[in-house]
């Protein structure tokens, strides 16, 4: 009975977390209840009264769950941070696909140049987008980002051209424009927002290279 | 009585007398606060495990009473700015004792 209460405890409280985390949250709750047992039992109550206690001092799981949630890594966390180090050890630890990149990105944005003379409009601006979406996550690879202040700086250049290809995409019409770039760079955004999330819960030292960026 | 934000200050004043496991943490503020300070103890965790990341406290293995237990302890930058809320802390308890005692 003692180890079904505090196991629904537990499972509540371990809701969405990685399996790491979870095993951590378990661990250590396991070893404070233990201890608040062993407390309760020396104060003279009997067993069941000292499991209610222990397992009232621990307070209402959902929020001890919204609390970890905070700080350890979620399910989805862990998931985007293994993608996240599979990125790091097969594309920035390769320096061909690096160039390669960067021959795409020069050739796209060459391209693009010539079409514009050509006077071909649709053609420019498709390789425009190509040569400029391609160049902004090579540029990554070529510079040496690998301090938090540097990284801000280059999200901060990546979103300014990410913005811009929406605009050259989806023409001057600001609600045109805005719904292009919400279908676009939906699933980026929501990557952004849990490397953001990753990046508070992990030590930089811990930090995949595609964290940086 | 609710404390909420002050609780990562408690636990890095507890800790900088010395390392400690989360157990003990909580009931010395309970102790030291004389019941006042009482609070739910699986909210603890989610603290410490948040000055972990912010690099104010680090954790390892230790044993009590030959179980492993997971030990907290206080770095460098942690005293540091425990010093600072300790003192932001001090200079705003003043402020409100004083308005109160106008009233």
């Amino acid at each position: 009975m003692q180890n079904m209460d505090l196991d629904g405890w537990l499972m509540k409280a371990t809701r969405c977390l990685s399996t790491t985390s979870a095993a951590q949250v378990r661990k250590e709750i396991q070893e404070h209840y233990e201890s608040s047992l062993e407390t309760a039992l020396r104060s003279g109550v009997d067993t069941r009264q000292a499991e209610d206690a222990a397992l009232h001092s621990l307070g209402d799981a959902r929020v001890a769950n919204r609390g970890y949630r905070k700080v350890l890594l979620t399910a989805t966390e862990a998931r985007m941070l293994k993608i996240a180090r599979h990125e790091s050890s097969a594309v920035c630890a390769r320096p061909f696909v690096t160039w390669l990149l960067g021959a795409v990105t020069i050739l796209g944005l060459l391209g693009a140049g010539i079409a514009l003379i050509y006077g071909a409009d649709r053609w420019a601006r498709l390789l425009f987008v190509v040569g400029s979406g391609n160049g902004v996550f090579t540029a990554s690879l070529f510079f040496q980002i690998r301090t938090p202040r540097r990284a801000r700086i280059y999200r901060g250049f990546k979103w300014v051209v990410v913005l811009l290809i929406t605009r050259v995409m989806f023409g001057p019409d600001l609600s045109q424009w805005l719904f292009g770039a919400m279908v676009c760079f939906g699933a980026m955004i929501w990557t952004e927002w849990t490397y953001y999330s990753i990046r508070k819960k992990l030590p930089v030292a811990e930090w995949p290279r595609a964290l940086f960026y | 009585m609710n404390f909420k934000g002050t609780l990562p200050m408690l636990i890095l004043e507890v800790l900088s007398q010395e390392p400690n496991h989360g157990y003990r943490i909580a009931q010395d503020i309970k102790g030291r606060s004389r019941g006042v300070l009482d609070f739910r103890e699986g909210t603890l965790y989610p603290a410490l495990h948040k000055l972990e990341n912010e690099g104010l406290v680090e954790s390892f293995e230790g044993l009590e009473n030959g179980r492993p237990r997971r030990y907290y302890r206080i770095t460098k930058s942690g005293r540091g700015t425990l010093l600072k809320d300790r003192a932001e802390w001090q200079m705003l308890s003043r402020a409100v004792t004083r308005i109160l005692k106008e009233a």
